[in-house]
């Protein structure tokens, strides 16, 4: 449907004009509704309306109204642009920037998907009619409007950069050699002034990562990048952790696309590759030298990490308080450094590993922080066997010590887990180092990250790891338990989780092979749906083996030993109704005593964990009667060896709550909230 | 299925074949069972029909729609029998509101080619169910706000379902209404938000036709915010665009409320 537009483009242009000026917010915020009074509804709704609003629709009708030859739209536009022009200046900005940058990128956008959508027509039907098609003559017309705008929206404030970094986005993709060349040349300008602030910068160059360094697309953005990426470390200071977290922003954009390798490592992998060592994994005719591109993107990756983990300490990111719920391993989409490492080969990795190790031994007194979180997440996500190799041994300098007097246990739960621990032996050897109970719970916060997605690499380290926790879990304070108890859980969660192992943007393990090493740097910004494919994680029997064994050690030993202790006389049928059971309840109070407490609340914050963790794979057997194709599910993915545990778990916990009850513990917060979790995930309760 | 023949044969998610081979399920048969479930109870027709399209068959739906990927022509013969009760049937305002979430969910954005809407029916329901003069007996004093919601999302999915006449029919009501007063005149503009659309089987010459009018009633002297509606307007023209973009959904809710009072203003 071709409609001719022209004879109403006076009246179209007037009112968009009028509509670009009056969402203007000039007084203040934006308004808010206004009370009505029913008698004069219509009048209050368009004041009302009137200043509400930030959007400028006319986006949607101008890009499809253009036709060849069309000067008169190009002129009308060109009076806007004019117009929107004032409001972008660097020295007149505000809030209308953010609305002119929003209108004029989904402005752009429509106009190439327009673009595109004729460009497919023409290319499945060549015979299509093209008389209304956008041509060569629009698109200059609409790069020269673009441009003019971006000269001064591109030194906008942090607040509309957003919109802005959309905006050169999508006019990349569609224009690359006429745009990127700008923006480079804007870019290097900007890093020249005094105002110059780099939080803006580095959301843009984040954002327009892809469509500059997608080869494809743009073949010399990357030519551009050490250069970039170097004034950007600059940049890294620990006074402003803002600007830190931009700049870790645009980093984390262009390790996702670009791999960063040791020299050495890509000759070496060349070699074994049997490929041309006078490196065939570039193009012919490049205009940089690519060895060189390569060492400097190495010596980048080297400075900006020993800068970084210089800065960490002061970094005060503090760590957001992990849900205790979780039932599954959860991947952080947000970490900055997940591509970084996963992008790094082999040896860079090593040498990132020696200088966080050497950060952890040094800086005892520090409070937890969410970066040390990601960084070691990171490692563990590319190459859990290396993480642990160099950093478990600080932990266990840091943590135990050899025992000069004889061993004794702290509470009775140690004596339960020492009785079925095969490493009994070892664990008496050592004790936990004196430690202040903050930094011991900062180094088991750290050790839970550690032993994240690890899969069955801890079982070379399990004496050590037995060690510190049935340690932790005898210290006297009962927050130490409790971290002890998280690790315990990360532990299983890793162990009997199902996730992929290459869980990095760039899916390494194809650079072993030789046709994939040879295209590494021409498919860079290759979408990435083509090239995934998870390599998933599944439980060995030996890994079963030892997550049965940790959980006979950490939940039944304590069912058995609280069994014996507490719940001999306790038949688990509940005689009484529900009116005595509270005056039972209320009249027992005096009866409890501070050590009995302790042990029962470990020892039921243990079974919980342990429980919480394996319970995602233990089936419902004796508790529900499942359809047949839930059954078959069962089958596959359920664990055969947890397959009592729910209605032990049932059994033990009603025991326990009646024991509570009849001498004076169920008025403990701690031990009731364990056992209720631990019966409504039983039951599969926060299932439904 | 535990199979390696299974792997990357499932047609319904893409996604499906990348799993371990372990949580692969062949999903084909499950959702044929569930449809063949859902036809069933509608054309057995049973006394407690309306009960379990409003309770059970959504929900139904839902899960053949989400988790099996429904098919062209079950969405279709599902969309038709919401359709029915609600604008045919006489149902309460929460039976309504109830068989709207679903019927929209079920559309989703996908376009029922086959279906046809009586315009007239559409507009009737819009009159009397949230502009009434009078109190309806089934419908009571009920609160019908999410219900109108729910049915402004709806007419933005429906509005190339109507027949070739309703643009005439639509702008019969426009001008009758548009220079009365000013919140008649308000009304009418929605009224033209909600039903104006193109359709790219009929030519320009049919729309352009009314382009004189939609433009001499923007060069009245008007708000400058229902400068948007008429934006929206002719991109609808310049494009096929059938879709209400969300905003200007909330901004209509704002306007309607205005003009039917909201209930606590009642």
């Amino acid at each position: 449907m071709e409609i001719d537009w022209k004879p109403y483009y006076e009246i179209i242009f007037q009112n968009l004009l009028r509509l670009i000026t009056s969402t203007f917010p000039n007084k203040g915020p934006i308004l808010h509704p206004i009370a009505m009074e029913a008698s004069d509804k219509v009048n209050l709704m368009i004041q009302y309306n009137a200043g509400k609003g930030s959007d400028i629709n006319a986006h949607l009708w101008l890009p499809f109204c253009v036709k060849p030859g069309d000067k008169l739209f190009w002129t009308n536009m060109e009076r806007i642009v004019n117009v929107c022009m004032v409001y972008c200046h660097p020295e007149n900005q505000g809030r209308w920037t953010q609305i002119i940058a929003l209108f004029f990128s989904k402005f752009a956008r429509n106009y190439i998907k327009r673009y595109f959508k004729e460009k497919k027509k023409e290319e499945e039907d060549p015979l299509v009619n093209k008389e209304f098609h956008l041509d060569e003559e629009c698109h200059k017309s609409f790069m020269t409007l673009m441009k003019r705008l971006l000269n001064f929206l591109l030194f906008s404030r942090l607040e509309s950069m957003a919109y802005v970094s959309k905006l050169v986005q999508t006019l990349i993709y569609f224009r690359p050699e006429e745009i990127a060349p700008f923006l480079f040349e804007k870019v290097n300008y900007a890093f020249t002034l005094p105002e110059f602030s780099i939080m803006g910068m580095a959301l843009l160059l984040g954002y327009t990562a892809h469509p500059m360094l997608w080869r494809q697309n743009y073949n010399k953005g990357l030519y551009e990048l050490p250069n970039l990426l170097f004034q950007a470390l600059d940049h890294i200071t620990s006074s402003d952790r803002q600007k830190t977290i931009f700049v870790l922003f645009f980093y984390a954009k262009v390790c996702e696309l670009v791999p960063i390798f040791d020299p050495e490592d890509l000759e070496a992998q060349l070699k074994k590759l049997q490929l041309e060592p006078n490196l065939e994994i570039f193009n012919e005719n490049e205009e940089i030298n690519f060895p060189l591109f390569i060492d400097q993107l190495s010596n980048w990756a080297l400075d900006f990490f020993t800068k970084f983990v210089q800065i960490l300490p002061f970094l005060d990111e503090k760590k957001i308080k992990d849900i205790p719920s979780a039932r599954g391993l959860v991947i952080d989409p947000a970490n900055y450094f997940a591509a970084f490492v996963s992008g790094s080969s082999h040896s860079l990795q090593k040498r990132y590993l020696e200088i966080f190790a050497n950060y952890l031994l040094e800086n005892v007194e520090k409070t937890l922080n969410l970066y040390v979180s990601w960084i070691i997440q990171a490692f563990n996500l590319a190459d859990p066997e290396l993480t642990l190799k160099y950093l478990f041994p600080v932990f266990k300098e840091k943590l135990l010590a050899k025992r000069h007097v004889p061993f004794q246990a702290k509470n009775s739960i140690q004596n339960y887990l020492l009785e079925n621990s095969k490493h009994a032996a070892h664990i008496k050897e050592y004790e936990l180092k004196a430690l202040h109970k903050e930094n011991l719970i900062w180094y088991l916060a750290i050790l839970k990250d550690l032993v994240k997605f690890t899969r069955g690499y801890t079982l070379d380290y399990e004496n050590d790891i037995e060690t510190i926790l049935i340690h932790s879990i005898g210290h006297s304070e009962i927050e130490v338990c409790e971290a002890a108890a998280e690790v315990v859980q990360m532990l299983l969660l890793s162990l009997v989780s199902v996730y992929p192992k290459n869980v990095s943007c760039m899916n390494r393990n194809q650079w072993q092979e030789a046709a994939n090493l040879k295209d590494v740097y021409r498919t860079i910004g290759k979408p990435a749906k083509e090239g995934v494919d998870p390599d998933w994680y599944q439980s060995t029997f030996k890994e079963i083996e030892y997550a049965v064994y940790f959980a006979n050690l950490f939940k039944d030993s304590i069912i058995q030993g609280l069994s014996q202790d507490y719940l001999a006389n306790v038949s688990g049928i509940w005689s009484e109704d529900l009116s005595t059971l509270i005056d039972i309840m209320n009249l027992n109070l005096q009866e409890t005593t501070y050590q009995k407490k302790q042990d029962i609340t470990r020892g039921t914050l243990l079974i919980y964990s342990v429980f919480q963790a394996l319970c995602q794979r233990a089936s419902y057997k004796d508790i529900y009667e499942l359809s047949s194709t839930t059954k078959e599910f069962e089958d596959n993915f359920f664990i055969k060896e947890f397959d009592d545990y729910r209605l032990a778990i049932i059994v033990f916990a009603n025991k326990m709550v009646y024991w509570c009850i009849h001498n004076g513990y169920s008025h403990d917060e701690k031990i009731m909230r364990h056992l209720c979790k631990m019966l409504a995930s039983a039951v599969g309760e926060d299932e439904q | 299925m535990n199979s390696n023949e299974n792997k990357g044969s499932n047609p319904f998610d893409p996604l499906i074949p990348k799993y371990p081979l372990f949580l692969q399920q062949n999903i084909e048969k499950e959702a044929e069972e569930l449809y063949n479930e859902i036809q069933s109870q509608i054309l057995t027709n049973p006394p407690d029909l309306l009960e379990k399209i409003v309770w059970e068959i959504p929900y139904k739906a839902r899960i053949l729609r989400k988790r099996y990927k429904i098919t062209q022509e079950q969405r279709e013969f599902i969309v038709s029998v919401f359709l029915n009760y609600i604008f045919d049937k006489p149902t309460s305002i929460f039976e309504k509101n109830a068989i709207l979430r679903a019927l929209n969910s079920t559309i989703g954005r996908k376009k029922v080619k086959n279906l046809r809407l009586n315009w007239r029916k559409v507009y009737h329901f819009l009159e009397e169910v949230f502009f009434p003069t009078h109190v309806d007996f089934i419908l009571g004093r009920a609160r019908n706000s999410n219900c109108f919601e729910k049915f402004l999302e709806f007419l933005s999915k429906v509005r190339w379902l109507y027949e070739e006449s309703h643009l005439e029919e639509l702008f019969l009501i426009v001008r009758q209404n548009i220079s009365v007063s000013e919140p008649a005149r308000v009304k009418a503009l929605a009224l033209l938000l909600c039903f104006f659309t193109a359709h790219k089987d009929y030519s320009s010459g049919y729309y352009e036709k009314y382009l004189p009018e939609l433009f001499e009633y923007w060069s009245w002297r008007i708000n400058p915010s229902y400068d948007k509606i008429f934006f929206d307007l002719i991109a609808r023209l310049a494009t096929y665009n059938i879709k209400l973009s969300i905003e200007l959904i909330f901004f209509l809710i704002e306007i309607m409320w205005k003009l039917i009072g909201s209930p606590t203003t009642r």
